[in-house]
């Protein structure tokens, strides 16, 4: 592949040994059993993985778009869970590290990148994500004690409860003065006052914990106040959007890791003296389709992700536009997975079926897609 | 206190790959063309051993290896798993060599950049699997050496504990230092490379040695000529498969129900 060094080809090397020696053999399972992949997620740690998108002073050695995106492909191959929490990561430290404030290095995004534990970032509430003017979750100021008290709750936290750090998105009081309507609280697990409340069962993403938070005169000190923001599209576009970057590769990945497993099975399982794969033209056709849809993403998401590696401000919209056209031919290729599986696909224990359950998901987690292709219309010359 | 350990590496077809190879009937040689490449699984069990040591007693790991230029990008990736340097022993005289001019020609590679304290190996490599290469090292070094390591301890540094499985029994040996130890799989879990060993790698020192740069080097202990092993002939496995339901009431029942299948069609 044109992206690929010899670097790149030993962090693919070790991502897919990772993989399949550390995910395949257990995934089933855990999946079933909607266990959260912590011990995953150390060791993602450990191999340096999480510190691809952080910066040198916050124990990392990124960000490394590519690199990154190289090792959240065969992960994804794997398990689009996974690789997922790895985004999600990314999301709650991508804040953090713009502040640079030295005890939050030192005390969360360190930690993070070492894989010793997850943060979690607190922001949708009912009325949406994005409509943050409408969110209830609200702060105000204790001047004797020098705390802030949160009060509120979320819904559809990613990592509610398996998360060490909640980054929560409270409302300003106005009569503090704090120079914008949104502020970002950093909030500890055990902190009196935070409740994480039910944890949704899902459709897919089963082991990505998603579920309510609630703030009950919640008191953190006030240096836990982090970040004052004016407007919502400020922070709609946290993570500076390359989120969607990291979320299309990684369902780049998942579409490969069903292809590949699916034209495995067709090519093994026997139709008299022939393979199912040999005995018929429709299906060989459908994988031709599938894997041309495949390395059209390739094409795109690489080249966003390089496009991120040089900085360049276009590659920002175009990250974006990569998540759209990721989650929807992920969708396609895992049904169509299904199908070509026959009887097979269905069966959970065959491990097919999990994509296309994954793949509805990951069309809605971190901004379902008629939300992004509403900001993509907004931002049309 | 530091540890200068020197960890030999073999370069083996990918066993995941191993039913696309083929024999050449002629030479009686496998046939690699197109078959990727990999470090042989149980020499990355020396390699774990040897950075568990660096890590307690510090020091350096060098990788050495034996084989053509391509040998290096499996070299590179060790040295991602966090070793300091590596050599490989590279030149067409060195072809063809059976375990006994491999050892020997490691031998003068280790004699050429060491000296070491421990030279670690996998007890067998992936593919011709005849363990004999820890043994002859050990004999043309003349160092003490030990097969078939389990369990590895080294309360100090001039000597260390082996466990030797033996029939039924574990064995315990003392070594003194230098010393060459072939080990198992069993001895070790190997970690994962890591994101910044793995950029490190290419700034490493990497030096390849032709068998000129070898010194007081037999040329007739070398390549093809120094090789009294030849393979005379081979037969092809048979890998019909047939469907047995095995029977029984739980997967206990059904376990100890296949492995007397097994064993009985192994007889």
């Amino acid at each position: 592949m044109w992206y690929m060094n010899e670097e790149r080809e030993m962090l693919q090397s070790m991502a897919r040994d990772f993989a399949v020696n550390e995910i395949r053999p257990f995934v089933n399972e855990t999946y079933e059993k909607s266990e959260f992949p912590h011990e995953l997620m150390r060791k993602v740690g450990e191999m340096g993985i999480i510190g691809l998108f952080l910066p040198e002073e916050c124990g990392g050695c990124g960000p490394r778009w590519v690199d990154l995106g190289v090792c959240l492909e065969e992960i994804g191959k794997e398990s689009n869970v996974v690789a997922n929490c790895i985004d999600s990561q990314y999301a709650g430290t991508s804040l953090l590290t713009m502040l640079g404030n030295e005890k939050v290095i030192e005390e969360v995004i360190k930690p993070i990148s070492r894989g010793e534990f997850v943060m979690a970032t607190s922001q949708c509430e009912p009325c949406g994500q994005t409509m943050m003017h409408y969110h209830k979750t609200h702060f105000v100021i204790d001047r004797e004690t020098n705390e802030i008290v949160i009060n509120g709750g979320k819904i559809f936290t990613t990592n509610a409860g398996e998360a060490e750090y909640y980054l929560v998105c409270a409302k300003t009081p106005p009569e503090e003065e704090l120079g914008g309507e949104f502020g970002y609280i950093l909030v500890h697990k055990d902190n009196p006052g935070l409740k994480v409340g039910h944890i949704e069962h899902k459709v897919g993403w089963n082991g990505s914990s998603t579920g309510q938070m609630f703030f009950n005169d919640c008191r953190v000190p006030m240096k836990n106040l982090l970040l004052v923001m004016d407007s919502d599209e400020d922070t709609t576009y946290y993570g500076g959007g390359t989120i969607g970057a990291l979320m299309a590769v990684g369902a780049l990945g998942s579409a490969e890791g069903v292809y590949e497993k699916t034209l495995k099975n067709a090519r093994n399982r026997m139709h008299g003296d022939k393979s199912v794969f040999d005995s018929y033209q429709a299906m060989r056709h459908t994988f031709a389709e599938l894997k041309m849809d495949i390395e059209l993403l390739r094409g795109l998401v690489y080249g966003v992700l390089e496009g991120l590696d040089k900085g360049d401000p276009d590659a920002i919209q175009q990250s974006w536009i990569a998540k759209v056209k990721a989650a929807r031919i992920f969708e396609h290729v895992a049904s169509e997975c299904i199908v070509l599986n026959g009887g097979n696909g269905v069966v959970c224990e065959n491990g097919i079926e999990r994509y296309y359950r994954d793949a509805k998901v990951n069309s809605i987690g971190c901004f379902a897609l008629p939300h992004i292709i509403e900001m993509i219309a907004n931002n049309l010359e | 206190m530091a540890l200068n350990i020197a960890v030999c590496m073999k370069v083996t077809p990918d066993p995941d790959k191993y039913n696309q190879i083929a024999l050449d009937p002629v030479k009686k040689t496998l046939v690699r063309s197109g078959i990727d490449s990999v470090i042989s699984g149980t020499d990355l069990h020396a390699i774990e051993l040897a950075l568990q040591l660096k890590t307690k007693f510090g020091g350096m790991v060098t990788l050495i290896s034996m084989g053509p230029d391509s040998n290096e990008k499996q070299l590179r990736e060790a040295l991602g798993y966090g070793c300091d340097a590596a050599v490989l022993l590279s030149d067409r005289k060195l072809g063809g060599a059976d375990s006994l001019a491999t050892s020997y020609t490691l031998s003068k590679g280790i004699e050429k950049t060491g000296p070491y304290d421990l030279v670690l190996l996998g007890n067998a490599s992936d593919d011709g699997s005849t363990a004999h290469v820890p043994s002859q090292l050990g004999e043309w070094l003349g160092l003490p050496h030990i097969t078939d390591a389990v369990a590895f301890e080294m309360p100090e540094k001039s000597c260390c504990l082996v466990k030797k499985e033996v029939g039924g029994a574990v064995n315990t040996y003392m070594l003194c230092l230098p010393a060459v130890i072939g080990v198992t799989k069993r001895l070790n879990t190997v970690r994962h490379p890591n994101v910044m060993a793995i950029f490190a790698a290419k700034k490493k020192p990497f030096t390849r040695l032709t068998a000129a740069d070898l010194e007081n080097l037999d040329e007739g202990r070398i390549g093809l000529a120094g090789s009294p092993t030849q393979a005379v002939g081979y037969l092809d496995a048979n890998f019909d498969r047939d469907c047995v339901e095995i029977p029984g009431e739980n997967a206990a029942d059904k376990a100890a129900e296949l492995l007397r299948v097994v064993l009985t069609a192994k007889k």
